[in-house]
C-alpha cells in the first residue's frame, strides 16, 4: 500500500474497529452508508457536555459564550474545509436530506414557477429525487432526468440537450453512493450557470473522500452530513453563495432566526441565522469541527491516494470472481464496490457475510431509479474508507467465496 | 451443494431452505383463482403474489405463490404452499396467527413440536432482520384471504 499511509495507527483511532462481531473480527465495509467515529470526536462530544454545555447566542454568561465560540469556531473550520467564501454561507442543518430540503422548500417555492424545468440526474438518493417531485407537484414545474450510461456516468451530451431557459435548477450527486462515480460538477455547473440556472450539488459522498472547492465548482449550494465524514449523526451543512442565501426567504421560523419581532412585525436575522431557527445541534457542529480537524490532520490528498489504491485493489479481486458482476465500472470513481453475484440475492450475500463479521450493505442504496437502469432489484456494496485495509478486502473475498459454497 | 455443517457460521441455509428455494413448489397458475392478490416490501423490493382456488367444500385445491427476493423469502414461500395445501379457508388466518407466534423473535424457545418446514423457517430467527423476509407471503395470503372472507 501507499508508503507512509500508516493505516494501523490510523485504525487505533477508531475503537469501534477493534470489535469482534459474530465472533470475528469487524470488517467494516459499509462507509458510505456512514462513517466510524474516531476517539477525538467522540471525546469533543463528551468534553462538551461535561465542560461547556450551555446555550448559544443567548446569554452573556461565560460559558454560553464559549458554547457560541467553539460552535462558530467549528463553522469557520467547515469553510475552510470546502473554500467557502464566508462563514455566514454555511447553515447548520441535521444533514444531507435537510440541507436539500431546506433549498427545495424556500428557494424553490419562492422561485419555481409552472412550466419550469428542473434537472436532477439518474444516479441520485432518494433525498435528491423525492423533494423536487414534490415541489414540481406543487408548483407544475417539470422535473428531467439526465441518463445514465452503461459504466454508470452521466450521459453529459443529454445534459446538454435537456438544458434549456425553462430549467431553473440543477441538482445533481457529486459521488454516487450507489454506483461510486464521481460526476464532472465543475462542468454541469457552468453549463447550467450559462443559460441562468440555479445548481446544488450533493455532497453527501465526496466532502468525505476528495478535496472539495466550492468556489473551483461553482456551485451554488453543496449539501453534505457530518456522519458520514467522520462526525457526530445529527449534524449536517448546507453552503449558499450568500447572494443567493440573501434572497431567500427562511425555512423554517422561530427563535434564532429573527433580529426582532413585534406583532406586527418580524425581521429576519443575518446570514446564517436566519435558516437556522431554534437551538441547533450544538456539541454536533463541535464534534463536526472535530472531526475536520482529524481529517486535515492526515490529509485528504492522502485519503484519497490511498481510498484509490484499495479500490483498485478490490476491483482487480472482484473481477476474479466469475459470477461476480460489478455495477459502476466508471474510470472516475470512489472507493464504492457495488455487485452483483450471479442469481444470489444481496440479502443473502449480506447475511452471510455479516456471519463472518464483514459489514456491507445490501439493497436498493435509496437509489432505486439506478437499480432499474440495470434491470436488477438490489446490489450488495462494500464501500470503503481511509481505515480499511488490504486485508480486508481479501476477507471480503474469502466472505464472496463462502456465499458462493452455499449457494453452489 | 456442499453439507452447511461444514460452514462455521450458524446456518439458516439448511438443506430443508435450500431445496425449497431451488425447486419452489406450487408456482403453477390456477386457472379462475376465487382469491388473487400481491404484496410487496418496499424496503427491499421483495415481492410476493398468491392465487388460490376454493373447492365446494370451502378448502384449498389450488394455490400458486410466487416470491421474487432473496432465498429466504423464497423457500417461506414455498413451504407455506405446501403447508396450506387442502386447509380449510377459514383456518388460513388462524394458522397465519400460529405461525406468526412461532416467528415471534421474543420467544426464542424452541420447545412446540412443529414440523421440520417451521422449524427450519424459526431458526432465522436468529438474524431478525431477515424474519421479515419469512414473514412476507405469509402476510400477504392472511391479507388475502381477509378480504375474500369479509
Ligand atoms: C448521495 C447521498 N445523498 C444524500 C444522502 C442522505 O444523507 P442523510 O441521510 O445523511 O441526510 C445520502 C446518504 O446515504 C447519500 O449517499
Amino acid at each position: 500500500m501507499t508508503d507512509g499511509f500508516k493505516v494501523n495507527s490510523i485504525r487505533k483511532d477508531f475503537p469501534i474497529l477493534s470489535q469482534t462481531v459474530n465472533g470475528k473480527p469487524l470488517v467494516y465495509l459499509d462507509n458510505a452508508a456512514t462513517s466510524q467515529k474516531p476517539q477525538c470526536v467522540i471525546d469533543s462530544l463528551s468534553n462538551y457536555y461535561q465542560t461547556v454545555n450551555s446555550n448559544v447566542h443567548r446569554g452573556v454568561h461565560t460559558l454560553s459564550q464559549l458554547a457560541t465560540d467553539d460552535y462558530e469556531a467549528a463553522r469557520s473550520k467547515i469553510r475552510s474545509f470546502i473554500n467557502a467564501g464566508s462563514d455566514q454561507e454555511i447553515i447548520y442543518t441535521r444533514g444531507t436530506t435537510e440541507s436539500i430540503n431546506l433549498v427545495a422548500y424556500s428557494f424553490g417555492v419562492q422561485n419555481i414557477r409552472s412550466g419550469d424545468e428542473i434537472i436532477i440526474s439518474g444516479m441520485e438518493h432518494h433525498s435528491n429525487i423525492v423533494p423536487w417531485q414534490l415541489l414540481c407537484e406543487q408548483t407544475g414545474a417539470v422535473l428531467r432526468i439526465i441518463p445514465i450510461t452503461d459504466s454508470g456516468e452521466l450521459d453529459i451530451n443529454q445534459y446538454g440537450a435537456l438544458l434549456s431557459d425553462k430549467t431553473k435548477l440543477v441538482s445533481v450527486v457529486h459521488q454516487s453512493n450507489a454506483l461510486g462515480t464521481i460526476n464532472s460538477v465543475k462542468e454541469i455547473t457552468a453549463m447550467a450557470h450559462s443559460l441562468g440556472a440555479v445548481v446544488l450539488v450533493d455532497g453527501a459522498q465526496s466532502a468525505p473522500h476528495m478535496k472539495v472547492d466550492v468556489q473551483d465548482i461553482g456551485c451554488d449550494f453543496f449539501a453534505f452530513s457530518g456522519h458520514k465524514l467522520y462526525g457526530p449523526t445529527g449534524i449536517g451543512v448546507l453552503y449558499g453563495k450568500s447572494e443567493v442565501l440573501d434572497n431567500m426567504v427562511p425555512y423554517q421560523s422561530g427563535g434564532e432566526m429573527i433580529k426582532s419581532v413585534t406583532f406586527d412585525k418580524t425581521i429576519f436575522n443575518v446570514l446564517p441565522h436566519k435558516f437556522e431557527a431554534g437551538t441547533p445541534d450544538i456539541a454536533g457542529a463541535i464534534g463536526l469541527g472535530a472531526a475536520i480537524d482529524y481529517v486535515n490532520d492526515i490529509g485528504l490528498d492522502a485519503i484519497n491516494s490511498y481510498e484509490s489504491e484499495l479500490l483498485a485493489y478490490g476491483t482487480a479481486k472482484l473481477e476474479q470472481i466469475a459470477s461476480l458482476r460489478i455495477i459502476g465500472t466508471s474510470s472516475h470513481k470512489g472507493a464504492v464496490l457495488s455487485f452483483t453475484l450471479g442469481d444470489i440475492h444481496p440479502h443473502d450475500i449480506g447475511t452471510i457475510l455479516d456471519s463472518e463479521g464483514i459489514a456491507i450493505r445490501t439493497g436498493h442504496h435509496c437509489a432505486q431509479p439506478v437499480m432499474e437502469r440495470y434491470g436488477i432489484p438490489a446490489t450488495a456494496r462494500a464501500s470503503m474508507s481511509f481505515y480499511n485495509t488490504k486485508e480486508e478486502i481479501d476477507t471480503l473475498v474469502t466472505g464472496i467465496d463462502r456465499v458462493l459454497e452455499v449457494f453452489s | 451443494m456442499s453439507s452447511n455443517s461444514e460452514l462455521q457460521f450458524d446456518g439458516i441455509y439448511d438443506d430443508l431452505i435450500m431445496d425449497h428455494y431451488r425447486n419452489p413448489r406450487n408456482r403453477n397458475p390456477i386457472s379462475k383463482p376465487h382469491i388473487e392478490h400481491s404484496d410487496w416490501n418496499p424496503f427491499c423490493g421483495d415481492e410476493v403474489s398468491v392465487t388460490i382456488g376454493i373447492n365446494k367444500y370451502d378448502r384449498i385445491s389450488g394455490i400458486c405463490v410466487v416470491a421474487e427476493g432473496c432465498s429466504i423469502l423464497q423457500a417461506s414461500a414455498s413451504i407455506m404452499s405446501v403447508l396450506l395445501s387442502d386447509q380449510k379457508i377459514a383456518d388460513v388466518l388462524a394458522f397465519f396467527e400460529d405461525f406468526k407466534y412461532m416467528m415471534d423473535t421474543s420467544c426464542l424457545s424452541s420447545s412446540t413440536e412443529v414440523s421440520p418446514e417451521i422449524a427450519a423457517l424459526r431458526t432465522i430467527r436468529k438474524y431478525p432482520v431477515r424474519v421479515k423476509c419469512v414473514m412476507l407471503p405469509w402476510v400477504t395470503i392472511r391479507d388475502a384471504v381477509k378480504s375474500y372472507l369479509s
